[in-house]
């Protein structure tokens, strides 16, 4: 950024909402001298400060990228429409948090993409740094474009933006990217020879070698690797958890963010096998950290952070098996230090009256749980392994335990679901209640208070219900009135949430959809799509007439059940998951009506223990 | 246990930074100082803090305080600066540590420094304006209070201290009554200043230099 722009800049900063979010400077971040590094790396978020910052991967790449001396990795995130619109007006170009440098002159942009609405945030974003949104029309070796996070296990509605996507864990990968990058600018490689070797690297996925064909009806009828690209292609992971690299110290913001502490993964992956929950089997195998590891992860955070809220982070963090000897030996140290511990995602069949007086010990915060669905036989079909009694017996837990206050997670619009299984959501809140009235223990005096929070169920790549159309609006907005005809009759101590309908079908729609969705993403951008995740900047609309513009359908991505053999937009991506697994479970699911046991219980044979060289652990 | 007033610079990018983000940011880096500092009784125990004279945001500061308490009875000053220094940004700096003296109600005056930026501003114009300005014997303005807006003769709660410019720009500086009675805020003189003279309002970056008691002593 030249001086006049900085200078212009620093004036717009002052009639903005929170200009903490533009200035970077916080303790923590990283200064380097740029003319003293070889690689310049930006690492984007598509979303505002305080998300973005709230996301651990992105921490712990920054502190993986800047630990190499010859990278300054730099945050890059979205701004808000108001700075955005001063940006354009007075030619400011995107730039880096931490030199204020425009990140069009970076060596590499890399986004994380944790949610398909952020798609056209992404879009928006590198035509806000002056760059071309189409990977083609960036000819030069830098910036060379890359997108990672759970979204790229379906890259193909963002092909022909980014140059290079990441499937599965960053943490090995992407300095073997930054190697290969650095050795091809030394030879003079053109951008072409760059990517055709970096797709030789396991954990590279470059979208221009591939090469889609379609049936007539829109079904995809190939995919082609070309130039000796890999087929499939295999995501990356890390084997040892206590081996791999963990910051130590994170950069902490002025500003209050989401979710403002310092956090320590405890495992990845998850033993379950929730046939709906499409992190449950992208993360696979499950590894976990060993207790020794996180608390010492722990202890070096908070001194370098100064944070006084420890966060216990993974899919389901009451299965971690090391969880009492940690708390066990982190607990005297972080009451001697003020700090405070959350333990979220914890399940409802093993939660102990000691796991409790853990969660009472650390501080006192509310209570959620997630049944997913209303009755047995719904929460069978999704393979949530969590009975009516096991619900009850935790409230039990809780109430007894001095707890007025419970939040439910639910979904709804999950295959094989009916009128009487959405009513079932709120029978269920209702028994809460009524249990609460029955214990003699209950907190004495007060009243109970029951949340139930209802979001739309949306069908992902990965999952036994990729098959499985997702309902119609018309259908949704059906379910939504049951639910809401049902809690009137009920006690008025249940509260009821739920999202709104349209935001998931475009979900859906993007989720699993093909690359002929780029020229849609494009057009929804063009219209003034940009930070849709946030409902007061979301428009259906623009999607409709981007869908029309192309000859395409939001019914044929959505709401389409998928045969067995139809080649899927990602089935030349290799997650360690095989579709055989994924259509047996969802035989089981839906014409068997049976449930699956968890991993540790008994093997499935997903086929994700050949990423580790056999058994899970 | 003693009471500990740390003086530190806010200049740079932190100016952006709002007076409740910065008590955020000072008790986590007192905290990561490991510094042995006392912590509230209570359900909710956190490090006591208390800051004097809130500084608006978008303002530097060369004279920002904040008083905290040290659970021993002596200790070094000198190494209370230098360990909190070590926990801080590049734009907040410490730059003395000492046992608490003055009360706050003491502050009386702040001197700010107003530099102007860039076109509108003619060679030698604008500060013979603002000495006029200052010279008035009368200068109302609106300001909003605690009982909503009201009319202020600011003229004998400020003072011009020196002023110069050139052609892209100028400076000005001020003492304007500070403190919990009567604070003056600059850009309260500022928009009085466009108002009576006409020129198009130019970009400022404005900061505090001293605070000072009725004696205008400086605050400690």
């Amino acid at each position: 950024m030249t001086q006049n722009q900085r200078l212009k800049l620093e004036e717009i900063l002052m009639r903005m909402q929170k200009p903490g979010r533009y200035v970077g400077g916080e303790q923590g971040a990283v200064i380097k001298d740029a003319d003293k590094v070889a690689l310049r790396f930006a690492m984007c978020f598509p979303d505002l400060y305080e998300v973005a910052m709230s996301h651990l991967g992105i921490k712990i790449l920054y502190g993986l990228l800047n630990e190499r001396e010859d990278t300054w990795c730099e945050r890059c995130f979205a701004p808000g429409p108001d700075l955005e619109a001063e940006m354009r007006a007075n030619d400011i170009p995107l730039y880096g948090l931490e030199s204020m440098d425009s990140i069009a002159g970076f060596d590499m942009i890399g986004f994380s993409l944790q949610y398909e609405m952020c798609y056209t945030t992404m879009l928006n974003m590198l035509d806000l740094a002056g760059l071309p949104i189409r990977a083609a029309d960036r000819k030069g070796l830098a910036p060379i474009v890359i997108a990672g996070g759970p979204c790229v296990c379906n890259p193909e509605p963002i092909a022909d933006f980014v140059d290079i996507c990441l499937p599965g864990e960053g943490e090995e990968v992407l300095p073997e990217l930054c190697d290969l990058y650095l050795q091809c600018r030394s030879e003079g490689c053109t951008k072409e020879e760059f990517l055709r070797r970096a797709a030789r690297i396991q954990g590279v996925y470059v979208p221009s070698l591939y090469r889609f064909e379609y049936h007539e009806d829109g079904r995809i009828s190939g995919i082609t690797a070309l130039e000796d690209a890999p087929m499939p292609v295999k995501k990356r992971i890390v084997e040892d958890l206590d081996k791999v690299y963990y910051p130590h110290d994170i950069v902490v913001p002025f500003l209050d963010i989401v979710h403002n502490r310092a956090a320590i993964e405890v495992m990845r992956g998850c033993i379950r096998g929730c046939r709906f929950c499409q992190a449950g089997y992208l993360y696979r195998p499950n590894r976990e950290k060993s207790w020794t590891t996180l608390a010492n992860d722990a202890m070096s955070l908070c001194d370098a952070t100064g944070y006084e809220d420890l966060g216990l982070l993974s899919l389901s963090t009451s299965d971690y098996r090391e969880l009492e000897p940690l708390l066990e030996n982190l607990l005297p140290w972080t009451e001697k230090n003020y700090v405070g511990v959350s333990l979220p995602s914890l399940r409802m069949d093993n939660f102990s009256p000691k796991l409790l007086d853990y969660i009472k010990r650390v501080r006192k915060s509310g209570l959620t749980f997630a049944p997913e669905a209303g009755t047995q036989r719904m929460r069978d079909i999704i393979n949530k392994n969590v009975t009516e009694e096991e619900v009850l017996r935790t409230c039990r837990t809780a109430f007894e335990g001095g707890y007025t206050s419970v939040k439910l997670y639910f979904m709804m619009g999950l295959p094989g679901e009916t009128m009487e299984d959405v009513a079932g959501i709120i029978e269920l809140a209702q028994k809460v209640v009524d249990l609460y009235y029955s214990i003699p223990e209950r907190p004495k005096g007060k009243s109970v208070s029951v949340t139930c929070s209802v979001a739309c169920f949306v069908p992902k790549p990965f999952t036994p219900f990729q098959f499985e159309p997702q309902d119609t609006r018309e259908m949704l907005q059906e379910k939504q009135k049951c639910l809401l005809d049902t809690v009137k009759t009920k006690s008025r101590k249940i509260n009821v949430n739920y999202h709104d309908a349209p935001v998931s079908r475009w979900e859906a729609v993007l989720a699993r959809g093909d690359r002929r969705l780029c020229a849609v993403l494009e057009s929804v951008w063009k219209q003034g799509g940009n930070l849709e995740g946030w409902n007061e900047y979301f428009d259906a609309a623009r999607y409709e007439k981007a869908m029309a513009e192309n000859g395409l359908t939001a019914d044929f991505y959505a709401s389409r059940r998928r045969e067995y053999d139809e080649i899927m937009p990602w089935d030349h991506m290799d997650y360690g998951v095989s579709k055989e697994f994924l259509v047996r479970e969802h035989r089981r699911a839906l014409q068997e009506e049976k449930t699956t046991p968890n991993c540790r219980e008994h093997c499935a044979g997903c086929g994700a223990n050949k990423l580790i060289g056999g058994g899970c652990r | 246990m003693i009471n500990v007033r740390v003086f530190y610079t806010k200049t740079g990018r932190a100016r952006f930074i709002s007076h409740l983000d910065m008590m955020r940011f000072m008790t986590r880096a007192l905290k990561r100082s490991g510094l042995p500092v006392w912590y509230t009784e209570g359900f909710n125990r956190h490090i006591y803090t208390t800051f004097a004279l809130p500084l608006s945001l978008g303002f530097e500061s060369l004279c920002e305080f904040m008083d905290f308490r040290l659970l021993p009875d002596e200790f070094d000053m000198e190494e209370v600066a230098t360990r909190l220094n070590a926990c801080l940004t590049p734009d907040i700096r410490i730059t003395g540590a000492a046992p608490v003296g003055m009360d706050p109600k003491e502050i009386t005056w702040a001197d700010f420094r107003v530099t102007f930026f860039g076109n509108g501003i003619d060679e030698g114009g604008m500060e013979e304006a603002f000495r006029r300005f200052c010279d008035q014997s009368e200068i109302l303005v609106e300001k909003k209070t605690k009982k909503g807006i009201s009319t202020v003769d600011i003229a004998p709660l400020m003072q011009l201290l020196d002023a110069a410019s050139s052609a892209d720009g100028g400076w000005v500086k001020l003492r304007l009554a500070a403190g919990s009675t009567m604070n003056i805020n600059p850009n309260l003189v500022l928009s009085a200043f466009w108002e009576y003279s006409g020129f198009a309002p130019a970009q400022t970056q404005i900061t505090r230099l001293r605070v000072l008691t009725k004696e205008l002593e400086d605050f400690a």
